[in-house]
């Protein structure tokens, strides 16, 4: 056995295997636990331990339990009734047969209001235990055939439900006792019975539980046709069309009255002094004592308006006739019957027409109302008759009059309610403003009618629509037993006691209004939620990327769950709610912001005392959109523009750094080129070379046009392929070497000829390593050129001339650095030894820059 | 048939030992019959091996039957069926109802005695707590015991095929009479 308290659980093994009958605490807040099958165990805070206390140790099967008024313990036994004080001193004492007990198998037990103990007996039905007198009565005795006692509950104060396997009884105060037919779908043996605040009765039957609607009684007289009701001298009168009968409040037996008379009765009115006062279809009034069952019959002849009269109603020793045609008002002195009448008919006295008046009401505050037929609301007041405007308002949204009014009935503070077409229901004050608008939808008003708990009753056709004074409605319609309820028009009447009958053609219905209850509400419970961060109901702060939004609620309404409808609405999102039977709903892609969602459930589709469930939720923006994100990508966008043009200036300038260099090395080239001494040189060795041998003149000339053709044609590129440079470089060193003879050695080593590079680049180093050294045939000067994969290696032996060439300015070389530095990260290598002037060229391999 | 005695013996030893010295009246040969009523059919059927005690001291008793020992029936095979397919007397041969008698009564004092017995009645292998309304008529030295009471077929998970609905009552009476003798005190 487990049992949780206070979020505690207490395990319990030694309870295990026997049924719990029940959980007690009492005033000391001590846990008492009692079993069917194990006795009775207390609970110290730590362990449970059985009560041995004399012969408690000996009772193993406790039905039921109960803490009294004076903190005792009952304890219902197959041995009768234990009564146990747990408290110092400990006590025992017992109530069986002797004292009175109908019978020792005790099953049921009930602490009523006032002190009293209900007992459910096995075999004997009902007792109770009167606390003031210390005994025992039996309340109502069971034929054995029904069963025993399975459950008790208090119902209305002075009233307590018994039920049986078979039966349940509803016993009231003054003794009386009524057993209710169970309806055929209850097959089963009742299990369980429980009354709730709401005056709903619960029965558990099989696997199934049924619901009764206590607030609501009904009577079937076995005549039809009902159109009338009044109470008077303990009965309730019955307006037929048959004629007039009577029926016993208590034991509802019903006579017939006034059997000679043919009268089919449209309305009743009973007069401060009990006099009935009769309205028939066509056959004028009569007043009937029920007393001493003496009648007055009243017509046309004697001055009504109209023989067919749809209501009466009254003050004092004055009643007002709506008829077929116009009103009458009659007034009489003392009694009745002692032929003092006058009749009044405001055709005369008002010039009132000759309309058909469906409703009269006396208002408690003198003044007498009437409603037409077409003609609208008309107020009789200190002795003056009028039409009665009613101003139009906002709330109805309507200019129109109404025109046609069926019922009327007195609101609180001087104010009355009107029904008029189309289930309309207005509210008016005193001075004819509209208080409040009512349009009901399930069809047409038949009457209105106050109970004595200020609860304002329409009937309609689909059931009865009872608002409190809390504005709060509750409609009862077929699954409070209203089915094919076919109401007659202003068939009501209020009883004494503020309860209301009301006609239902061959049924009364008796309205018992209930204590004051403002738990008529659907209770709204969450089912699931995602994201779960919304359980809880604080404020949840939900990631722009997750914001899924998936609420499933219901509404909680057993006395009829299908009738319960929804409205949501998404503050935030949704303009207006959104109603709806679903039992979810569902929001995707909220944009950032805060959202609080609504869900209201209601069994009557008047959601204004609603029960709410509400969630309240701020969608985050996502991180592009948060200051940080903004402001940081600002600053990024920024430096990287700035970086950006910043070094594409620097570009810009390199590039044109480079342009320059290389405008320069082209004009110095071509300065070298076109030196007037190589060109001087070059044409001295060709005048040799003509006389001696022509052919190789003509091949010297070849050369040398070729070799100016390459600086032409290549020295505004950039790069050129390292074959077409070495191309140029052998007609150079041809050309050189017509000059020097064999004083100039030139050695070739190629193991490779591709790529690209700086164009007369190893032109410019060969012409420096002849400007430089000296070039003679003591000293011959032999230059190597080695090609590799990735260099262009250009050397020397230093033997420098012994007047430095003037014309040097070293500017060739630095530029050809210069220029390399744009082209490429690998550097020029100058290598200056003791006796070798060496440079290595890089080859480049990418792809020839733009 | 001998298992079953021991049984009902044991049971009645430990009585007699739990109250010291015990008036232990006895049967094995009381009558039991059923009748079912249902649209279709009547079933009856009868057996006379019915054993019982009763501790007049404690005021406790014993009794169980053989489902075997049952005759009657309309014909061989509804009989077979009953043992077989609805109380399945493989497996739960007998039927027990073993408990307290409520009211305070002196069963050895001759008079006729209206009470109520509350016990475990278990059919078909599934236990039922039941309160039932029995006459003992004592003489001093035997009790004669009579009984009539329903058994709803869901108490004891019987379960009847849908075919044979209206052949079977979904309640079965039950009538019980025996005398009980007091055995004589070692």
């Amino acid at each position: 056995m487990s049992a949780h308290g206070n979020g505690k659980h207490i395990v319990a093994d030694s309870l295990r295997g026997s049924l719990i009958s029940g959980l007690l605490f009492n005033d000391a807040d001590q846990l008492f636990i009692t079993t069917y099958g194990k006795g009775i165990w207390k609970y110290d805070g730590d362990t449970f331990k059985r009560v041995g206390f004399r012969e408690l140790a000996q009772i193993d099967d406790i039905y039921d339990a109960l803490f009294d008024l004076q903190g005792r313990m009952w304890l219902a036994t197959d041995n009768g009734i234990w009564i146990y004080q747990p408290g110092a001193p400990e006590s025992l004492s017992h109530i069986g047969q002797d004292q009175g007990l109908p019978d020792e198998i005790v099953t049921q037990l009930e602490l009523a209001v006032n002190g009293d103990i209900w007992i459910g007996l096995y075999d004997h039905g009902m007792a109770c235990y009167t606390i003031d007198r210390d005994t025992v009565v039996s309340l109502r005795s069971l034929q054995t055939s029904i069963g025993n006692v399975i459950g008790l509950c208090k119902g209305r104060p002075g009233e307590g439900w018994m039920a049986t396997e078979k039966s349940i009884v509803r016993y009231n105060q003054d003794g009386s006792s009524k057993e209710i037919k169970l309806p055929s779908e209850m097959k089963d043996r009742v299990g369980s019975l429980l009354y709730d605040i709401s005056g709903n009765l619960w029965v558990a039957n099989g696997n199934k539980i049924f619901v009764a609607n206590t607030r609501f009684e009904f009577t079937e007289p076995g005549i039809s046709g009902i159109q009338a009701l009044a109470v008077s001298n303990n009965q309730i009168w019955l307006g037929c069309e048959s004629g007039l009968y009577g029926m016993d409040q208590q034991h509802r037996q019903i006579n017939r009255y006034l059997a000679n008379e043919k009268m089919n009765i449209l309305s009743m009115y009973t007069d401060d002094a009990g006099m009935l006062w009769i309205g028939t279809f066509g056959q004028g009034l009569y007043c009937f004592d029920p007393r001493t069952k003496r009648h007055l019959h009243l017509t046309e002849k004697n001055g009504l308006s109209n023989n067919s009269i749809l209501n009466i109603d009254g003050h004092g020793e004055t009643i007002w006739l709506a008829t077929l045609g116009g009103i009458s008002e009659i007034s009489w002195k003392g009694n009745p019957f002692n032929n003092d009448i006058s009749i009044t008919g405001f055709n005369d006295k008002f010039d009132f027409p000759e309309v058909y008046v469906y409703d009269v009401f006396a208002g408690p505050d003198g003044r007498v109302w009437f409603g037409t037929d077409g003609k609208g609301l008309y107020v009789y007041e200190n002795g003056q008759f009028r039409f009665f405007e009613t101003k139009a308002d906002t709330i109805a949204q309507t200019d129109d009059q109404p025109k046609t009014i069926y019922s009327i009935a007195a609101g609180q503070n001087n104010t009355i309610w009107i029904s008029g077409v189309k289930g309309q229901i207005l509210q008016l004050g005193e001075s004819g403003e509209i208080l409040d608008h009512f349009q009901g939808n399930q069809g047409l008003i038949k009457s209105l009618v106050l109970s004595g708990a200020n609860e304002m009753l329409m009937i309609r056709e689909a059931g009865i629509h009872v608002m409190n004074r809390f504005g709060q409605s509750n409609l009862y319609a077929e699954s409070s037993g209203l089915n094919s309820f076919t109401p007659t028009i202003n068939a009501t009447v209020q009883d004494k006691d503020g309860s209301v009958w009301i006609a239902d053609t061959d049924k009364i219905l008796h309205y018992i209004p209930f204590r004051e209850d403002t738990h008529q509400q659907v209770r709204m419970h969450l089912l699931s939620i995602s994201p779960t961060s919304l359980l809880n109901e604080q404020f949840a702060l939900l990631k722009a990327d997750s914001n899924f939004i998936n609420i499933r609620y219901t509404g909680l309404w057993y006395q009829d769950p299908a009738s319960v409808s929804y409205r949501y609405r998404l503050i935030g999102h949704d303009q207006n709610w959104i109603y709806t039977q679903d039992l979810g709903a569902v929001y995707s892609n909220l944009s950032p912001g805060q959202y609080t969602f609504i869900v209201e459930g209601s069994h009557n589709e008047d959601f204004s005392n609603a029960q709410s469930l509400t969630r309240q939720f701020v969608v985050s923006p996502p991180f592009y959109l948060r200051w940080w994100f903004i402001t940081g990508t600002c600053l990024l966008i920024t430096w990287i523009a700035y970086t950006y043009i910043t070094a594409r200036i620097k570009r810009i300038n390199k590039l044109h750094e480079l342009e320059k260099e290389k405008t320069m090395l082209q004009l110095h080239a071509i300065q070298a080129q076109v030196n007037p001494h190589f060109l001087f040189n070059s044409f001295n060795t060709l005048a040799g070379i003509i006389e001696e041998n022509q052919e190789a003149a003509v091949d010297y000339v070849d050369q040398l046009s070729g070799f100016f053709r390459g600086v032409l044609t290549h020295r505004n590129a950039e790069l050129i392929r390292l074959e077409e440079e070495l191309e140029m470089v052998r007609n150079y060193i041809y050309i050189l070497q017509k000059r020097y003879g064999n004083n100039l050695r030139i050695h070739e080593n190629i193991a490779h000829a591709a790529g690209w590079i700086a164009p007369l680049s190893i032109q410019l180093l060969v012409e420096n390593a002849i400007k430089h050294n000296i070039v003679s045939a003591e000293k011959p000067l032999s230059i190597s050129i080695v090609v590799d994969q990735e260099w262009v290696a250009v050397s020397n032996p230093i033997q420098p001339k012994i007047n430095a060439s003037t014309e040097s300015t070293g500017f060739g070389l630095s530029s050809l650095v210069a220029r390399y530095g744009y082209l490429t990260d690998r550097k020029i290598e100058i290598r200056k030894e003791e006796n070798t002037f060496a440079v290595r060229i890089p080859i480049l391999y990418n792809d020839k820059p733009v | 048939m001998i298992k079953l005695v021991s049984i009902v013996l044991l049971f009645a030893m430990a009585l007699t030992k739990a109250n010291g010295q015990g008036n232990i009246f006895s049967t094995q040969t009381g009558t039991i019959s059923f009748i079912s009523e249902a649209p279709l059919e009547i079933i009856s059927a009868t057996s006379k091996k019915m054993e019982g005690v009763i501790d007049a001291t404690a005021l406790s008793f014993a009794f169980a039957v053989g489902i075997r020992t049952f005759e009657g029936f309309n014909n061989g095979l509804q009989q077979q069926h009953f043992y077989e397919n609805y109380l399945e007397t493989d497996k739960y041969p007998t039927a027990t109802y073993s408990g307290k008698i409520i009211e305070h009564v002196d069963l050895t004092k001759p008079g006729t005695y209206q009470v109520r017995a509350k016990g475990q009645l278990n059919i078909h292998g599934r236990s039922k707590e039941r309160i039932l309304k029995v006459e003992l008529i004592s003489t001093g030295s035997e009790i004669k015991v009579s009984a009539t009471f329903l058994v709803p077929l869901v108490d004891h998970q019987i379960e009847v095929p849908r075919i044979v609905n209206q052949k079977i009552a979904q309640e079965i009476s039950v009538a019980v009479h025996g005398t009980l003798t007091l055995a004589v005190k070692p």
